[in-house]
């Protein structure tokens, strides 16, 4: 399991996102900056899946909780949004290259499901995501898993 | 059990699959208790965060809060209570005037904030202006209930003017199903075209000097097809959009005190977040009041918008700019004005087209509290 961040680590910088979030989505052109929880989904989770799930699972959750405290979505959405983008990302991944064109239709495919979760769920509450801000979303969630493998790198660089 | 890594994936892939499929199911078929004790949980449990987020928001945003909107010039109040007043009565009758608390256009009933304790009682004649609205069918101590001609099944005694004469029938009410017909009194007073007058005619037992008063109904039109042998009289038109708001009762007498509007539920508003993670500003968070379920936000003497959800000490918002409320508006001139229903009052400030929600200011909730409703 050398692939997953450690809890001494993901857990401030979920919290942190988490508080950030509104603020962000206030700004402007806040709007269109894709998911900060499934950004630390894709980047906490590797792929192909570890043998031991736990750890992904107990992340899925929490990041779904935390959303969840900061929005007036309800919870079932956002855990089935991040789930099942992890999940499709997986298969996806297995399935092809791992080549940059391929990691960037992985990552709109799998951010397109969450997405289209969140404009389903707020139109039940008058809440709108408008199509500019949904692509913009989901190509700013692809985009950061096609660039994750460098941005990692760098953040790993001088280590063993 | 010992299971070989194989067989073990497997048998974590299969319960991961089932949890994610009723993740899934939960989120595209909502069950409402699930979904309210789930947010509870992440609201109540998530409070710090939430206020901390607010905090860090508030911060970055210093001093960018929209400039308030002057005062409208006129309230609804004052533009429906000028609309609703009836030509004067005769013969020892008064107009009491009366606010509507609820109203429901497709079922032809509206139902009025006052009630015997006011002296209203069954068999009151109710009108808008020169409209007629209908009749007390129901009254509790607070409350009336008034039937208008298209309820379901409601009797009307009616005159429609034609060429010469002026004929006399009753006008049923069909409620959902469509406009009141008429049932002609004596054959051959149909009129000879479409879109002739129709007018309150009464009962035998009301006042001369209502029927004579001719309130408004709507116009005669032909609807179905004689072929068919399925010609029927009906009448088109509707209640007046001030008689959504107040109307006026034939009285033998003024009450001993004026009627006033239903007194509204209100509590503070103190915010916790002002804007949602994944909409960004088009929707807030508040601390929930105890005590009532709030139905909308007021900030500055305006409405910033209806409240959506509600759960773990928390209220989320909906910002509605005045050109997002619709037909839940009503406009004179520039200004919107709540419409009311679903326990927000009406005639509140929403502003002007073009406004942006209040962003500064002391907060309330507000709700209309339920009334009994009479029994017909």
């Amino acid at each position: 399991m050398s692939g997953t961040p450690r809890w001494r680590v993901l857990l401030p910088v979920a919290l942190l996102a988490t508080a950030l979030a509104p603020a962000l989505r206030a700004a402007p052109g806040g709007a269109h900056l894709p998911d900060v929880w499934l950004l630390l989904a894709f980047g906490a989770i590797p792929v192909p899946a570890p043998f031991a799930w736990r750890r992904a699972v107990l992340l899925t959750l929490l990041l779904a909780f935390l959303r969840t405290s900061v929005s007036s979505l309800p919870f079932f959405p956002a855990l089935a949004g991040l789930g099942g983008a992890i999940v499709l990302r997986d298969l996806l991944h297995r399935a092809l290259s791992v080549e940059w064109p391929a990691r960037l239709l992985v990552g709109a495919c799998a951010a397109a499901l969450p997405t289209w979760l969140d404009a389903r769920a707020g139109a039940t509450l008058g809440l709108e995501l408008e199509s500019g801000v949904w692509w913009a979303r989901v190509l700013g969630a692809a985009a950061f898993w096609t660039a994750w493998p460098a941005a990692r790198r760098f953040l790993r660089r001088g280590r063993p | 059990m010992l299971l070989l890594p194989g067989a073990e994936r497997e048998r974590r892939a299969l319960l991961l699959g089932a949890a994610l499929l009723i993740s899934w199911v939960l989120a595209l078929w909502p069950q409402p208790a699930v979904d309210e004790a789930m947010r509870g949980a992440a609201h109540r449990y998530g409070a710090p965060i939430a206020r901390g987020a607010g905090w860090l928001e508030a911060w970055l945003r210093a001093g960018g809060s929209a400039p308030a909107s002057p005062a409208p010039e006129r309230t609804l109040e004052a533009v429906e209570r000028a609309a609703a007043l009836p030509p004067p009565l005769s013969g020892g009758l008064v107009w009491i005037e009366v606010p509507v608390r609820e109203r429901d256009p497709s079922a032809g009933e509206l139902l009025l904030a006052a009630g015997s304790r006011l002296g209203l009682g069954e068999g009151m004649v109710v009108a808008c202006g020169p409209h007629y609205v209908g009749r007390i069918v129901g009254v509790t101590a607070d409350a009336a209930l008034v039937r208008g001609v298209s309820a379901a099944d409601e009797r009307t005694g009616v005159a429609v003017e034609g060429a010469e004469a002026v004929g006399e029938c009753i006008a049923i009410g069909r409620g959902r199903q469509g406009s009141p017909v008429l049932n002609w009194i004596a054959a051959g007073g149909e009129p000879e075209e479409d879109g002739r007058e129709v007018s309150f005619r009464g009962r035998g037992s009301d006042p001369p000097a209502l029927a004579a008063l001719g309130l408004r109904i709507g116009r005669a039109v032909r609807q179905g097809d004689a072929a068919r042998g399925d010609l029927v009289w009906a009448i088109e038109g509707a209640w007046p959009a001030a008689a959504e708001g107040r109307v006026c009762v034939a009285a033998g007498a003024l009450p001993a005190e004026p009627v006033h509007a239903p007194e509204l539920l209100r509590a503070s508003a103190p915010p916790r977040l002002a804007a949602d993670g994944v909409f960004g500003t088009q929707a807030s968070c508040w601390e929930a009041p105890t005590g009532f379920p709030p139905a909308a936000l007021l900030r500055s003497g305006r409405i910033v918008g209806p409240v959506i959800v509600t759960g773990g000490g928390a209220a989320w918002v909906r910002m509605d700019p005045p050109a997002a409320w619709g037909a839940a508006a009503v406009a004179v001139g520039r200004e919107r004005f709540t419409r009311g229903g679903g326990g927000i009052p009406r005639g509140l400030w929403i502003g002007r087209e073009g406004d942006a929600p209040p962003g500064a200011g002391a907060a309330e909730f507000v709700r209309l509290p339920a009334a009994a409703r009479p029994q017909p």
